[in-house]
């Protein structure tokens, strides 16, 4: 009798354990594994859910088991056995678990400085992520330049505007993520790379990850941010293309940056930056370049208003033009509220030039000033 | 010169039926039923805020909110007064109602300072829910710097949050304080610390928690407030303060508040289950002692909430640390089970809802086990999977022993029975709201939908769908509760003394208890939990007049029965 319930309780425990190890083997539950590190986490999570289902099974099983077996009979009115406790199975059920939980911690130790490793890598490609309200924006290294007018005093400047609202990274090799954030903390999240670091304002963060698969997912941010954290999320893409694909995306870019150094005021600059920079599309409606926030007060026709305001004079700061009344309302949006929108939503931090530059804060001012009403 | 008469404390009239829960009272039933009530009262608004997110997430699109600040301020406010205003104050009312009574006392040890502790509490709501009136808090329960700072939360609600959680601390720590001292104490002439009940050991381990823990809160709240006051900066970046910091002093306190909401929850669930399956609590000793294991593995676990944001090597102890807190957490899962097995199980209200957070905490565990992972866990955190997790824990946990809690020891504290019939109708849709509610967000995150977002991708709309009709459905289960609890009150089955004919001290007096709670000093059984026993069968028999010492298995003491001294001295 002792010892065929001892044979029952191996045959249920064999049968939890091979449930466990089909569920293991067979479980899909994350998106598709794109960089190289989501294949080691996958396979870390999924051994770990061989294990979790097996003791899910022994517990839920244990209290099913326990309410049908030891249920009180109708007309019985007598207590259970009392049994107050068994030494050896106590020490039992305590030693199982932890060393379940020291196995568990080093296949998780082992994975987790096997996929973020900071040690230079040969061919790694350095991408700049900076979180901002609500957005993130993406910078890039420059290619060589053998022109002798490039000068290193342009250099710096042409690689101000080495950036872009879209991160492209190309097929294969390893890449170093620079994180920062130029307001609250935010989270740059790629879920099909299983990649996330914070962007914590005052710091600069790295993450590592090497993409195995072209396509092109979202980059969420997962750290509430504020207003538009939501917007956030579905808003900046990443592109996984070829190496040739990604060269030539670079030289244009930097063809482009270039070209913007030598005139930065310019309207088309301006342009660029409130879509790849700046990310005024997060809040504000601006149907020329297509944004569709919803936070902020529509721009469309900006400068017809904001003419309107100069002519009425209605006592803007720093000049009287209208020029006067956009900036002002960059560099310090509580100044001229649009009836129904509340202060303090939008950066307060554009007029600081490590933020905003005086040369990105005019193009943007002289881009505005071309909007007007139809 | 006329003497005056100086009014005695007799010649005051005391307030009697509902009033006296309206006014001071140093009497510990009253506190813990105005503790009991008033957090229940935060559960409905909490609850309220939890079906407006809900709905809410109906759709990908915007539907309610008006913006994502009005929605932020939803779970801001959901977060905080499910867990400040709820769980924590609520199991302060158990401890306050039950730890005096189960150690045969009159009161707790200090009952003034007792009220004191309660009389904060009903303020720290007012000022929480004011926030409405000025611009409500919005970032988060966690309030992380710099979005909570003065430059990017303006709002006075952000501060009347910081002060409404600073009440709430002192008042936590108050009681902490008052528990340590009664329970080490004022236990009663042949009950030692390892034959109190198992709830009592738990409110002791809480209060360690809480003394040692609190403080820190407290610390931070006072600089989050000096931040945002008087310009200080300590938090903010911009002019040399760390967030970090505020994320270290925060979950310092706020990983061992989730013991703080649990541990009690685990001692309401080690003595219901004991009662109502007939049977002794299987490895007493392994119970209690987890408890403190739990409570100082506790207070180092705190950075698996960073590991997203702490520097790479310093997330490596806490996933240690972390890893070990399943092996205490298992002790007592396991030790339930042990006490189920063999028992003579009755399907009560209180029961079903115990054995409801015996299935499902033991999910919460797992996954928990999942998010000590760093690997595993830089995937998950901030998505719905951790919303999962902790649902599992505090809702699956805590706020189903509490319900069982309460259809125990409400004939306790009323005199009447809940009826059994609404109890189950109310455990049923509960259970499966619940589960519908929060198991599919377990498949949301992993797929990578983070938390605190209002629109969201189209691609997880399904599962948002089948959870919002949990929690539709939790929202009615509500209902059969609160006409059981009104009907019961005046029309209940009368509970008499002892109604699960129970061991421990607090049945051994009438119900609802009279004002000094017992008419004679009480004794206690020799074994809290000795059902099954010749012993345990004499104490009830003789409605708790004499205890027997137990034989064996190591809990008694003394080999001479305790009889009542003769009374009159």
């Amino acid at each position: 009798m002792k010892l065929n319930r001892f044979a029952i309780y191996l045959i249920v425990g064999a049968v939890f354990i091979a449930i466990g190890i089909f569920v293991g083997l067979t479980a899909r539950v994350f998106p598709i594994a794109a960089s190289a590190e989501a294949a080691a986490v996958d396979s870390l999570f999924n051994f770990m859910l061989a294990i979790a289902v097996v003791v899910f099974l022994i517990v839920e099983g244990g209290i099913i088991y326990s309410i049908i077996r030891f249920r009180r009979r109708a007309g019985d009115e007598t207590d259970g056995a009392p049994i107050h406790g068994n030494t050896a199975l106590e020490i039992t059920w305590t030693a199982i678990p932890a060393v379940i939980v020291f196995v568990l911690s080093i296949y998780s130790y082992q994975v987790y400085v096997t996929i973020r490793n900071p040690e230079p890598k040969d061919n790694e490609v350095r991408v700049g992520v900076v979180g901002q309200q609500f957005a993130w924006k993406f910078t890039y290294e420059m290619p060589e330049d053998s022109d002798p007018e490039v000068t290193p005093e342009l250099r710096e400047k042409i690689q101000q505007y080495m950036l872009d609202s879209t991160l492209y990274l190309p097929l294969n090799r390893p890449v170093r993520a620079i994180i920062e954030s130029q307001d609250v903390i935010h989270s740059f999240y790629i879920p099909e790379f299983r990649i996330k670091q914070d962007a914590t304002p005052g710091r600069v963060t790295e993450a590592y990850f090497t993409p195995i698969e072209k396509g092109e997912w979202w980059v969420v941010c997962a750290e509430l941010c504020g207003v538009g954290h939501a917007a956030m999320s579905l808003i900046n893409k990443v592109v996984v293309i070829e190496q040739n694909e990604f060269d030539d995306y670079i030289a244009t870019l930097y063809a482009k940056a270039k070209e913007t150094a030598s005139d930065p005021r310019s309207p088309e600059v301006g342009r660029q930056l409130i879509v790849n920079k700046y990310a005024c599309g997060a809040c504000h409606i601006l149907d020329d370049v297509g944004l569709a926030g919803n936070i902020g007060p529509s721009l469309n026709g900006i400068a017809t208003r904001a003419e309107g305001h100069a002519e009425r004079g209605e006592g803007l700061v720093g000049g009287t033009d209208a020029a006067a009344y956009i900036r002002g309302s960059i560099v310090n949006p509580n100044l001229y509220l649009v009836a129904g929108y509340a202060a303090g939503v939008m950066p307060q931090n554009y007029g600081n030039p490590n933020v905003m530059s005086e040369d990105d804060l005019e193009a943007i001012v002289n881009y505005l000033l071309t909007i007007r009403d139809e | 010169m006329a003497t005056t008469v100086k009014p005695t404390a007799a010649a005051v009239p005391k307030p009697r039926g509902i009033g006296k829960y309206l006014v001071w009272s140093i009497d510990h039933k009253v506190i813990g039923i105005q503790y009991i009530v008033v957090s229940f009262f935060f559960f409905l608004v909490g609850g309220l805020l939890a079906e407006l997110i809900r709905i809410e997430l109906l759709t990908p699109a915007a539907s309610l909110m008006v913006d994502g600040g009005a929605y932020n301020t939803l779970f801001t406010m959901h977060g905080t007064i499910m867990i400040f205003l709820f769980v924590v104050p609520m199991l302060a009312g158990f401890g306050n109602y039950l730890v005096p009574l189960m150690l045969g006392q009159k009161d707790m040890a200090f009952p003034w300072l007792n009220a004191l502790a309660f009389w904060m509490l009903p303020p720290a709501g007012l000022v929480m829910l004011a926030g409405w009136l000025v611009g409500p808090a919005q970032a988060g329960w966690t309030s992380y710097f710099p979005l909570s700072g003065p430059q990017f939360s303006p709002f006075d609600g952000q501060t009347l949050w910081a002060i409404s959680l600073h009440l709430i601390g002192a008042s936590s720590i108050l009681g902490a304080v008052n528990f340590i001292v009664t329970i080490l104490n004022m236990r009663p002439a042949g009950m030692s610390m390892w034959q109190m009940p198992l709830f009592v050991w738990s409110i002791f381990a809480t209060s360690i928690i809480i003394l040692v823990a609190t403080p820190f809160l407290a610390g931070g709240l006072t600089l989050m407030l000096f931040d945002r006051l008087a310009g200080t900066s300590f938090f903010s970046p911009a002019t040399g303060g760390d967030p970090l910091l505020w994320q270290n002093v925060f979950w310092f306190y706020s990983h061992p508040a989730v013991y703080i909401m649990v541990l009690p929850a685990m001692g309401i669930l080690s003595d219901v289950l004991s009662v109502h399956a007939r049977k002794p609590v299987f490895g007493y000793r392994f119970i209690a002692l987890s408890s403190l294991a739990i409570g100082f593995l506790g207070c180092i676990v705190w950075g698996h909430h960073m590991f997203t944001s702490l520097a790479s090597w310093a997330r490596i102890p806490f996933m240690l640390t972390t890893m070990l807190i399943a092996v205490p957490t298992g002790v007592k899962m396991f030790s339930w089970i042990g006490t189920l097995w063999g028992g003579k199980i009755r399907f009560t209200s209180a029961m079903l809802f115990s054995l409801g957070f015996l299935s499902m905490f033991v999910l919460g565990g797992i996954t928990g086990v999942f998010l000590a992972s760093i690997p595993v866990d830089i995937h998950l955190h901030d998505t719905y999977f951790v919303v999962a997790h902790f649902h599992f824990v505090l809702f699956g946990g805590s706020v189903l022993a509490i319900f069982g809690g309460i259809y125990h020891w409400f004939p306790k504290m009323t005199g009447r029975m809940l009826n059994e019939g609404l109890g189950k109708i109310h455990f049923a849709l509960t259970y499966v709201g619940f589960f519908l509610t929060f198991f599919p967000m377990h498949f949301l995150g992993l797929e990578g939908m983070p938390r605190r977002i209002y629109t969201y991708d189209p691609k997880y709309e399904a599962l948002n769908v089948l959870s919002t009709i949990g929690a539709l459905i939790m929202a009615v289960a509500v209902v059969p509760f609160l006409v059981n609890v009104a009907v019961s009150l005046v029309a209940g089955k009368p509970a008499g003394n002892n109604p699960w004919r129970a061991l421990s001290l607090e049945w051994m007096t009438s119900s609802p208890p009279p004002e000094l709670n017992f008419d004679e000093p009480p004794i206690p059984a020799s074994d809290p939990y000795g059902y099954g026993t010749p012993e345990g069968a004499a104490y009830l028999a003789s409605g708790g007049k004499v205890a027997l010492p137990t034989s064996g298995h190591g809990h008694g003491h003394g080999d001479q029965p305790i009889e009542r001294p003769a009374t009159g001295d």
